[in-house]
């Protein structure tokens, strides 16, 4: 049985659309492209204009238009196509043998051009749908500056957005886990499209900067954060703090017993009670520190020590939080602000609670975020990085941190939120918080006690 | 093997060669890197450690494997060939599963059958869900992997065989063994390859169940700031894994190629009457679906109700769902148009090429995402910087993860058709290509609908190769998911779940034998 000519003119429709369609992704790859040189180059200019500016809508349209078309056409020609067998065939109904066979195969072709069209209107109304956007994107323009973030985008992105509204300029901003992030800046080198790398950790960031990737960042934008949290070679600065705590169910928990220090938790009291996160890199550096302040014997002994309590270990910090309020244990080591993200989500039906430790120790370790400017990025790109760092510092982005996402502001004068003791209060350890030699000590440790495999 | 009378179109072995070379990429990554420390690779390989990672990544794959083909099979045959109430939608419903991400599979798990799970305080009691238990449990979440397939070759077979055999007096039971099960075992392989591959490359579960297979360990190195190279030699042994459960493929799927389907003369099936099994069945059923589909959306309802009344706030998730939705429908495309070259040579080629080919189409896939990420992070960066964090590479990421899924189906529909076809249309003064574009081609139809429906829910599943891969800026779902539930956000994670959910219910209206539109 031939193509009815409907199909066929179906058909053309969809192949035009096709057409325009792989040329729409075409153009998002290119303006994907022409938008990652830093120095912009005239051509490159011209033909983000081209795209940006005209191309998109007609290839849009023709694409939604090609597509819906294709669609009508396809199910007019079958509408036409049964007609005409029912006439040819009586309206018996009769649909084995033979004619069984061009059924099947009627069904089957006409799925498969409605499934084609379907895809064309979706990638032609995505085509229209950009053009408007990039539009509207290229009014206020005060620059480009480019961000890796390790730092999730529920807890960042609305500082981000006040800062392209205070400046005009505008951030690109890849989210990822931070260390994946950190192997791709390595993967990448010299050629990384990103200016800022802001991540979780300050360990990562000593990586990053012994491996020579870290530029200096200018004084005054040092200047407000105090020596502990910043690099000594104003390499890298602090943004928010993370305090180390120990949460508990008060339920199941006496207060007296609660520890002084991370040592008193080896205790059989504990036994079969404890959770941890031994993976999580908050627990490493907080550990890392231990060892810096007291030396390899004390922290294998702690590690053997809790080890040996059975403690359960959780993949990351949210399901170990979670696990105290499920009853699973008793406390974990953590960080603070989990708690107060899941009383947020759970009401006071979330009954854990923090306990800081404020030892001066490694039990009372202060984890930061932190930022810094890769090197290589000059020029006006330079200048945008440098004020999105100063923006992070600032006292409406600190307020942010501290008041929206609890966590401790890294600039003295602003204020924490309500319940939660100041950052001076926690009584931080004086250690290098990117101490990388310590870190591959504590790991080489972890992996020998064989807390990690 | 069929079709050898004649060689196959040279330039299709062209295209079907540079397809398997391209799937490669991850793994001259791989062997690149350990070249630069042969010494440490060794040392690593040493370690009992890795050997009993490589048994427990085994025991796991293989096991929800043989699980889900044992679940896929029963609920198949229900659906399409008994009179089962409602099975049109279960037909939907069973496949629905395959959009919840392992990460949220596992907290489903957790939360049922933890130790304070409301499974353990109804039964008083129960295995211990974190181990092997609870990662089995949770990964059997992508059983619809051997679904799909099974669900194809049953909507293509030809009824008349059953038929001949039941009015021979056979039992049910024994038509079904002799004459169904037999024509189903090619599916039945390369939904149990499917599964087994995707457990040994998944993370999000066996981290939340603390299952330390490979894939767990590869991560970890991955993440460690100091152990990466560790993870080099352990890729490398995942993918001895992989050419080891290639071999079992073709253990299941046996030597014989059964024909039952004729295209022209198939007819579809007659509904077999279950009786007084049918209720049963349907209870069967509906349990299938409370376990795949109820659990996930209930927990993620709670999650939502919950949050609301605590005055959470949802941020719009327009834009991530067109994002996801585009660059999945792009990708399954593509993956499916490009399987289609190395299907063709493993069915009708010179099997020196098809070999190889069909081997190394399948490594991207078992292999954990973040190694292929970060090797065509290599690549790009090394050979293709201007096509770095393009959608031309985020695409190619997805085709040489998901090809096999693509690929499976369609070899797996190539197989139930009839050799002698493509031989007459040669000997009818065709030229190859000519017969696959009139012949072969059309019949292929549900199994690339299959095979795109796998590929089109992967895609906007997948996590590492987005979050690394994706043009700067591009948000998809499954990274909104991610990043959300990693800081306990759950309340605003809820709406992308059920949006994903949504998005793979509405693809798979397109299911070949789904007569719902």
């Amino acid at each position: 049985m031939p193509l009815s000519p409907w199909l066929r003119r179906g058909f053309g429709g969809v192949l035009v659309s096709g057409v325009l369609g792989v040329g729409r992704v075409c153009c998002c790859g290119l303006v994907a492209l022409t938008e990652r040189d830093r120095g912009v180059a005239p051509l490159a200019l011209k033909t983000n204009f081209i795209i940006r500016g005209i191309a998109p809508k007609p290839g849009g349209l023709a694409g939604f238009a090609g597509g819906s078309a294709g669609w009508v056409g396809g199910a007019v020609g079958r509408a036409t196509r049964e007609t005409r067998r029912r006439v040819e065939w009586g309206a018996s109904g009769d649909c084995s043998g033979t004619m069984g066979a061009s059924c099947a195969r009627v069904r089957g072709g006409r799925r498969w051009w409605v499934f084609c069209a379907w895809a064309l209107i979706l990638l032609g109304a995505a085509g229209c749908d950009r053009g408007r956007g990039t539009q509207s994107e290229g009014v206020a323009d005060g620059g480009v500056v480019t961000v890796y973030s390790g730092r999730t985008e529920a807890l960042v992105s609305p500082v981000i957005a006040r800062f392209t509204e205070e400046t005009g300029i505008r951030v690109r901003v890849q989210y990822g886990e931070t260390s994946q992030l950190a192997a791709m800046l390595l993967e990448e080198g010299t050629r990384t499209p990103a200016q800022v790398f802001w991540s979780q950790d300050a360990a990562t960031m000593g990586l990053l900067a012994r491996e020579g990737r870290l530029s200096r960042l200018p004084e005054e934008v040092l200047g407000p954060v105090p020596e502990r949290f910043r690099h000594r070679e104003g390499r890298w600065v602090g943004v928010s703090g993370r305090a180390r705590v120990l949460a508990y169910h008060p339920d199941r928990v006496e207060v007296s017993s609660l520890p002084a220090r991370l040592e008193d938790l080896v205790s059989e009291v504990w036994r079969g009670r404890l959770g941890w996160a031994p993976t999580n890199a908050s627990f490493q550096a907080a550990t890392a520190a231990m060892l810096t302040l007291s030396g390899p014997e004390a922290t294998r002994a702690w590690l053997e020590g809790i080890h040996g309590l059975s403690p359960r270990a959780y993949p990351s910090n949210t399901p170990a939080v979670l696990a105290v309020h499920a009853g699973e244990v008793d406390a974990v080591l953590t960080n603070h602000y989990y708690l107060h993200r899941l009383q947020a989500e759970h009401g006071a039906a979330f009954r854990v609670r923090n306990h800081y430790l404020r030892c001066g120790e490694a039990g009372s370790f202060v984890s930061v975020a932190t930022v810094g400017i890769l090197e290589g990025a000059t020029g006006p790109s330079r200048d945008a990085a440098e004020r999105f760092v100063a923006w992070l510092l600032s006292t409406e982005s600190q307020e942010h941190f501290a008041l929206v996402n609890h966590e401790f502001p890294m600039v003295s004068g602003v204020a924490v939120a309500e319940g939660m003791p100041t950052t001076e209060a926690l009584n931080a350890p004086q250690v290098d918080l990117a101490h990388t030699e310590s870190l591959e000590g504590v790991l080489r440790l972890m992996r020998d006690t064989r807390v990690l495999r | 093997m069929w079709g050898s009378v004649r060689p196959a179109h040279p330039w299709l072995h062209g295209v079907a060669v540079a397809v398997g070379l391209a799937m490669l990429v991850p793994l001259v990554w791989l062997v690149v890197r350990a070249l630069q420390g042969w010494e440490l690779v060794l040392s690593v390989w040493g370690s009992p450690g890795t050997w009993s990672a490589l048994w427990r990544t085994l025991s796991l794959g293989i096991g929800v494997g043989v699980l889900a083909i044992g679940l896929s099979l029963p609920l198949a045959w229900l659906t399409h060939a008994t009179d089962l109430p409602g099975r049109r939608w279960f037909r939907i419903l069973f496949n629905l599963p395959l959009a919840v991400p392992s990460y949220v599979a596992g907290f489903v798990v957790v939360a049922v059958f933890g130790p304070m799970g409301w499974f353990r305080s109804w039964m008083g009691g129960g295995p211990e869900v974190y181990g092997g238990f609870g990662a089995t449990l949770a990964l059997l979440y992508a059983y619809p992997y051997a679904l799909l397939p099974l669900q194809a070759a049953l909507s293509r077979m030809d009824s008349r065989g059953w038929e001949a055999a039941r009015s021979l007096g056979a039992s049910p039971l024994r038509a079904f063994l002799t004459v169904v099960f037999p024509a189903l075992r090619p599916a039945l392989a390369v939904g149990f390859l499917l599964v087994a591959l995707y457990v040994i490359g998944d993370f999000g579960a066996v981290s939340l169940l603390r299952y330390e297979s490979l894939s767990y360990l590869i991560y970890l190195r991955f993440r460690s700031l100091f152990e990466r190279a560790e993870a080099i030699p352990l890729g490398l042994l995942l993918v001895a894994v992989v050419f080891s459960l290639l071999l079992i493929r073709r253990w299941i799927g046996g030597r014989t190629r059964l024909v039952l389907s004729v295209r022209g003369g198939a007819r579809p099936w007659a509904e077999v009457p279950l009786g007084r099994w049918r209720w049963p069945a349907f209870g069967f059923a509906v349990g299938v679906v409370l376990f795949g589909v109820g659990l996930p959306v209930g927990t993620v309802g709670i999650w939502l109700v919950r949050g609301l009344s605590h005055g959470n706030v949802l941020p719009p998730v327009w834009e991530i769902t067109r994002n996801s939705l585009l660059v999945g429908v792009g990708a399954a495309l593509i993956t499916v148009f490009l399987a289609l070259a190395p299907a063709l040579v493993q069915r009708f080629g010179h099997r020196l090429v098809a070999r190889p080919v069909w081997l190394f189409c399948h490594l991207g896939y078992a292999l954990p995402g973040i190694v292929v990420a970060l090797s065509l992070v290599f690549l790009a960066t090394a050979v293709a910087m201007p096509l770095y964090q393009t959608f031309p590479l985020l695409m190619f990421a997805y085709v040489v993860r998901f090809l096999p899924l693509g690929l499976g189906s369609i070899h797996e529909g190539l197989q139930a058709q009839d050799p002698r076809l493509h031989e007459a249309a040669l000997s009818l003064g065709c030229t190859p290509l000519q017969s696959w574009r009139r012949v072969v081609l059309p019949g292929l139809v549900p199994w690339f609908v299959a095979g795109w429906l796998a590929v089109f829910i992967s895609t906007i599943k997948e996590l590492p190769a987005t979050l690394l891969l994706s043009p700067i800026g591009h948000g998809a779902l499954s990274t909104r998911i991610w990043s959300l539930t990693e800081d306990a956000f759950f309340t605003a994670a809820a709406p992308p779940i059920l949006l994903m959910l949504l998005l793979a219910g509405v693809a798979l209206l397109w299911q070949p034998g789904s007569r719902l539109r």
